[in-house]
Order: C-alpha cells, then sequence, then structure tokens
C-alpha cells in the first residue's frame, strides 16, 4: 500500500456555487487564526484570565471560554479582547491562497500600481447575477486600495 | 540508539507506506509542527467529496489538523479526568498509554482522532471516528492502541516530562 497526497481545494470559478466543504475548511482555519491571534497577544500581555476579566468587565467564566477554543467570534469580541489584553488591535489584509477566483464577469481593470496617485480607476465590470446582467459605472479607486475585480 | 531516535527511523521507513506526512491545503509562515497520518484518517480528511453534512464536518476538521502543522495556538489538557469540554488536544487515559485525543468540537459536528507523539511537536494521528459514534472510549483508546502497535510494534509513542516537551504555541486549558 503507498499513499500519496493528492489533496486540493478549488478556488471560485465561474458561477459554480462554492462546495459547503470548502467554505468548511476555511471556516475552520479562520476560527483558529483569530484564537492564535488572541492566545499569542494574551501571552505577550503577561496578565491572568482574571486580570483579563476585569479589564472587559466579564466575569472569568467569559473569559475562560474565549481561551479554551477557537470559536466564531464576533468582530466586536475580537475587538475588545485584543484591545483588553494590550491595547491591540488586528492587522487586516486580503490574501488568496488559492489563487483569484477566476470571475464569470468580463473586467478592464488598471491595476492601482500603474495609476499615478488619485487618478481615477476607470473599471467596467459586466457580470451575471441570479441569471440577469448588471453593469456598474464608473467609480474612484484610493490607490492605498488593491482593486481585484471582486 | 535513543527511543526518540528509534521512533525517527521506523517513521522514515513508514513514509508514504503506511502513514503520510500530512501538508496543510493552505499553509502559512513560521515553524511548522509534523502530523503523520494512517491511511485511515488520511482518506477521512482529503476533501474531494463536497457533498454531505459527513463532508462538511471532515472539511472543518481537515482545517483544525492544518491549524496543528501550521503551529498556531492550540489549548492542550493534560490530565483526562479535569479537562475542558472544548480542549483541542487531551492527553487519554490511562496516561501511561501515552495516546492523545485530537478534537474537533464544533456544536453537533464533534470528531474524535487518537494520536500519539513521534517527538517534539510530531504527532502522528491513528485512527478517528465522529464523537457520537463512540459509545465505548476503552474500546476506542485500545483501537488507536493497536494501530500504534502495528505501526511501531514495541516502541512506545514518545513521552515528555511536561507539555513544553510535546509541542509549541500552546495553552495549557
Amino acid at each position: 500500500m503507498r499513499i500519496s497526497q493528492t489533496t486540493s481545494l478549488s478556488k471560485p470559478s465561474a458561477d459554480n456555487q462554492v462546495p459547503e466543504g470548502t467554505f468548511g475548511y476555511f471556516r475552520s482555519r479562520n476560527r483558529h487564526r483569530f484564537y492564535s491571534l488572541i492566545i499569542r497577544e494574551f501571552k505577550k500581555a503577561g496578565i491572568s484570565q482574571a486580570d483579563l476579566a476585569r479589564r472587559l468587565g466579564k466575569t472569568p467564566d467569559v473569559v475562560c471560554r474565549l481561551l479554551r477554543a477557537p470559536s466564531n467570534l464576533t468582530l466586536d469580541t475580537l475587538s475588545d479582547v485584543l484591545f483588553a489584553c494590550s491595547g491591540a488591535e488586528a492587522h487586516y489584509s486580503i490574501e488568496y491562497p488559492l489563487g483569484l477566483a477566476e470571475h464569470v464577469f468580463e473586467t478592464q481593470v488598471h491595476h492601482p500600481r500603474t495609476e499615478t496617485a488619485g487618478s481615477l480607476v476607470k473599471t467596467c465590470i459586466r457580470y451575471k447575477l441570479a441569471g440577469r446582467e448588471q453593469e456598474t459605472k464608473t467609480r474612484p479607486v484610493p490607490t492605498n486600495v488593491h482593486l481585484e475585480a471582486a | 540508539m535513543s527511543i526518540d531516535e528509534m521512533i525517527a527511523q521506523r517513521l522514515a521507513e513508514l513514509d508514504g507506506v503506511s502513514l503520510v506526512r500530512l501538508s496543510p491545503i493552505v499553509g502559512s509562515s513560521g515553524t511548522r509542527r509534523t502530523l503523520w497520518v494512517t491511511e485511515e484518517v488520511y482518506n477521512a480528511v482529503e476533501p474531494t467529496r463536497y457533498g454531505t453534512w459527513d463532508d462538511y464536518r471532515l472539511s472543518e476538521f481537515r482545517g483544525s489538523l492544518d491549524a496543528f502543522t501550521n503551529n498556531e495556538e492550540v489549548s492542550v489538557a493534560e490530565n483526562p479526568f479535569n479537562k475542558d469540554s472544548e480542549t483541542f488536544l487531551a492527553r487519554v487515559s490511562p496516561v501511561t498509554k501515552e495516546l492523545w485525543d485530537v478534537r474537533n468540537v464544533t456544536a453537533g459536528q464533534g470528531i474524535r482522532c487518537l494520536a500519539g507523539f513521534a517527538g517534539y511537536n510530531s504527532l502522528v494521528a491513528l485512527t478517528w471516528n465522529y464523537r457520537e459514534l463512540i459509545d465505548d472510549w476503552t474500546t476506542f483508546i485500545e483501537s488507536g492502541e493497536t494501530v500504534w502497535r502495528s505501526l511501531f510494534a514495541n516502541l512506545q509513542p514518545y513521552s515528555g516530562e511536561n507539555l513544553d516537551a510535546y509541542l509549541s504555541n500552546y495553552i495549557s486549558v
């Protein structure tokens, strides 16, 4: 018997429904990543669970529950816990672990990196949504934002 | 040759034959832990089937396993009789067997996977089942022990003096 790894998840494509299993994988992955953010910041702060509970104005039970396992945290809870630990705030960015989705719509985008500061990015997107076509208007895009035709 | 070295040597013999080193589907930077899985576990977490509720549960579980290999923080319980219900990694009784329960505890979709450490940050996932299907824990633990023996014969799983000897990035609960 030999085992070879063939695992792969598919990036979104065309108008195909993303499999629930794929959503499940990324939900789990992100719960763990947010959990790690909290635990690392909690450890770095060097405070006790009781201290954190007092800072949050919560009971120790609530803090214990937050620290014991990854969970489906609200953004407010994440914000409160990180700030209460050390005055921290999560840093946000976007990445494409499976690559950028294959879009069903046609798009013409001038990438912001090729634009001069303050310029308008002309975007004309035609896409299919629930069987009908919509058309967006030209819109200004700040040059410090990645425009990924999403 | 130390026990650890003998386990490492045996792992090298089993690599790709009876065990596979599970790489995360999506990786992250940083030092990674190693997760070896049996064919049984591998077939469960290989997410090529997407249609059923079970597939969803297993995909979530794969996400948890990948969090382990990606060296994310995990909660660990050393005492089998005093552990939080949602602990990620819990030692099972009797502790002399050195078997650990890798747990997916999302409400309504629990999965349990028995594993033994092969060294620091190196875990061998042996067998698994849906939580609701495990009626007899003794039998389940014995099945994990049987798989370990089938792979490593008379070599016992890695044993450390405290949790720091087993893994990095953990919180004891």
